[in-house]
């Protein structure tokens, strides 16, 4: 669906932000891109929809260059951005000057969506408020039914009951054809929704793979000392002792907890990462 | 790539309907103010002397043409210089050449033939109050004549300059365009200055020269500069645009 071989990119002639990164996304998942605040989450977004382009290397989708940005390709992929501005028209409005650019957007599923995020009037978008608006974006590239869906902080600007909503939403709304690359960096809200994690750091991949095999081959857990023999690859001080990451040999299999998981891959990857290896 | 990723009359359409529904309300308060300026300017002078002034009034409204089409020509891309726009406008399936034709039609083709309209318009209903304000008669008024044609080849020439500008500055479209033509103006004079110079020792050579070759040079030089003002420039600054438009990031 996406391939990136040896991407380079830079803003500046000094810093790389991609230095030969390399990426292999496939349909039917959720992927869950992670990174510090300037790792490139958002920039990534961009090069993979055509909308930068890489100082060399390239990044393909559907087997075609993304930066030609060829109708065909750009009819397969929506983006929601985290930061965005609606034109001053009604909802319905904005439906019916782009939705026709989408064969695949179906009218009834995006009633539906409104109607599950609480957005049932046609209000003019400008006099939404921005979680509303997210809202009502977030229903309409749903409702696209594109193969690609890049959301870009989509809980930024949600309430706490949007939230979960928009994780029932968007799991009910995926199928094996299609993929949903999430970029975030509030790891715990979609913890539950992402079936794969891209972590980013100094330009490159630094971890890429599902979720099962993160619990399968480390424990998250509860300690109320910290002992290195245990195996300790991480930990973290909680209320009433630690949080800690372990290699799961012989333990039962754990809960994923997401931030913790990020925080240790990111003070610790050579660690983890040989927890993997195996 | 297909065929149909350059080109598809369907999208082209689609394109063309949401570009227009987005902008209408822009172009259609520019014209009435454009119009009411007409109206008062024609009204106010038929006062005085008690008839519209029809040559005026035509000059004015081609000055409005000129002045209005470059106006909404250099923000004809506003949505995708806005940062909060231009990843939904970038990525939206149409092809360059589909974004591209379809604003140039809008802000060249649609605007001069709403503006002509409008123009009639304005001078009826200035006529119409001439008459009852002043006692003066109602005169019809006719665009069509050779001038006007005339006016739009060099509409058609002034147009892509506005049309590049809007796509190359990011801001400030408008007053940038503006600074680049005048800059390349004098830069322009002072080439051909130092050239007279140089070629033929003086600046003025022209037009002081009693040469025998200079009807020959202007029989044959100033059909090609024509064609060159004429066709090869604007189609020239509209393939730049195209190109610049396709690399554009955001």
């Amino acid at each position: 669906m996406i391939n990136i071989e040896n991407l380079n990119f830079t803003y500046s002639k000094h810093s790389k932000l991609f230095d030969n990164l390399n990426l292999s996304l496939t349909p039917g998942n959720i992927y869950g891109l992670l990174g510090k605040n300037g790792t490139g989450k958002t920039t990534l977004f961009k090069l993979m929809t055509g909308l930068l382009m890489p100082k060399s290397g390239v990044c393909k989708v559907f087997d075609l260059e993304a930066t030609k940005r060829y109708p065909s390709v750009l009819a397969e992929l929506f983006i929601i951005p985290e930061e965005f501005e609606l034109p001053a028209i009604k909802m319905m409005d904005y439906v019916m000057i782009n939705s026709p650019f989408y064969p695949k957007f179906n009218k009834s599923e995006f009633e539906g969506y409104l109607k599950d995020f609480e957005l049932k009037e046609n209000k003019k978008l400008n006099t939404l408020s921005f979680g509303q608006k997210k809202k009502f974006l977030l229903s309409f590239g749903l409702a696209t039914n594109v193969k690609l869906l890049f959301l870009d902080e989509p809980t930024n600007g949600l309430d706490i009951p949007s939230k979960s909503q928009f994780r029932k939403t968007v799991a009910r709304a995926i199928n094996e054809d299609k993929s949903i690359i999430i970029s975030t960096h509030q790891a715990r809200d979609l913890e539950s929704l992402i079936d794969t994690i891209i972590i980013l750091e100094e330009g490159k991949v630094l971890f890429n793979a599902p979720c099962f095999e993160v619990t399968e081959k480390l424990y998250f857990g509860k300690s109320s000392s910290f002992d290195k023999e245990e195996g300790v690859i991480y930990k973290e001080d909680s209320i009433g002792g630690y949080k800690i990451v372990t290699p799961s040999k012989g333990k039962d299999e754990s809960l994923l907890d997401m931030e913790l998981f990020f925080n240790a891959i990111v003070s610790n990857p050579q660690e983890v990462n040989a927890c993997f290896k195996n | 790539m297909t065929h149909n990723d350059i080109f598809d009359l369907n999208r082209f359409q689609l394109f063309f309907r949401r570009h227009l529904f987005l902008n209408y309300k822009g172009m259609l308060t520019a014209f009435s103010a454009i119009s009411g300026a007409l109206i008062v300017i024609a009204v106010l002078t038929s006062i005085g002397s008690g008839i519209l002034d029809q040559e005026s009034f035509i000059v004015i409204s081609y000055v409005s043409l000129f002045l209005g089409g470059a106006i909404i020509t250099s923000v004809s891309f506003s949505e995708m210089h806005k940062p909060e726009k231009s990843i939904q406008y970038l990525s939206l399936p149409a092809s360059a050449f589909e974004k591209i034709f379809s604003t140039w039609l809008t802000t060249t083709v649609i605007f001069l033939f709403v503006a002509v309209a409008f123009f009639y318009a304005a001078w009826y209903v200035a006529s119409t109050l001439a008459f009852f304000l002043t006692d003066s008669s109602f005169v019809a008024i006719n665009f069509f004549n050779a001038a006007l044609w005339k006016i739009i080849g060099i509409y058609f020439v002034v147009q892509p300059v506005f049309f590049l500008g809007a796509i190359y500055f990011k801001g400030y479209n408008f007053l940038k365009t503006l600074l680049a033509l005048f800059v390349i103006s004098v830069f322009q004079s002072m080439f051909q200055t130092l050239m007279g110079l140089f070629i033929f020792g003086s600046p003025k050579f022209f037009e002081s020269s009693s040469w025998d070759g200079l009807g020959y040079l202007e029989d044959t030089l100033l059909p090609i500069i024509k064609i060159f003002g004429f066709y090869v420039l604007p189609t020239f600054l509209l393939i730049v645009s195209y190109i610049r438009f396709k690399e554009r990031e955001v």
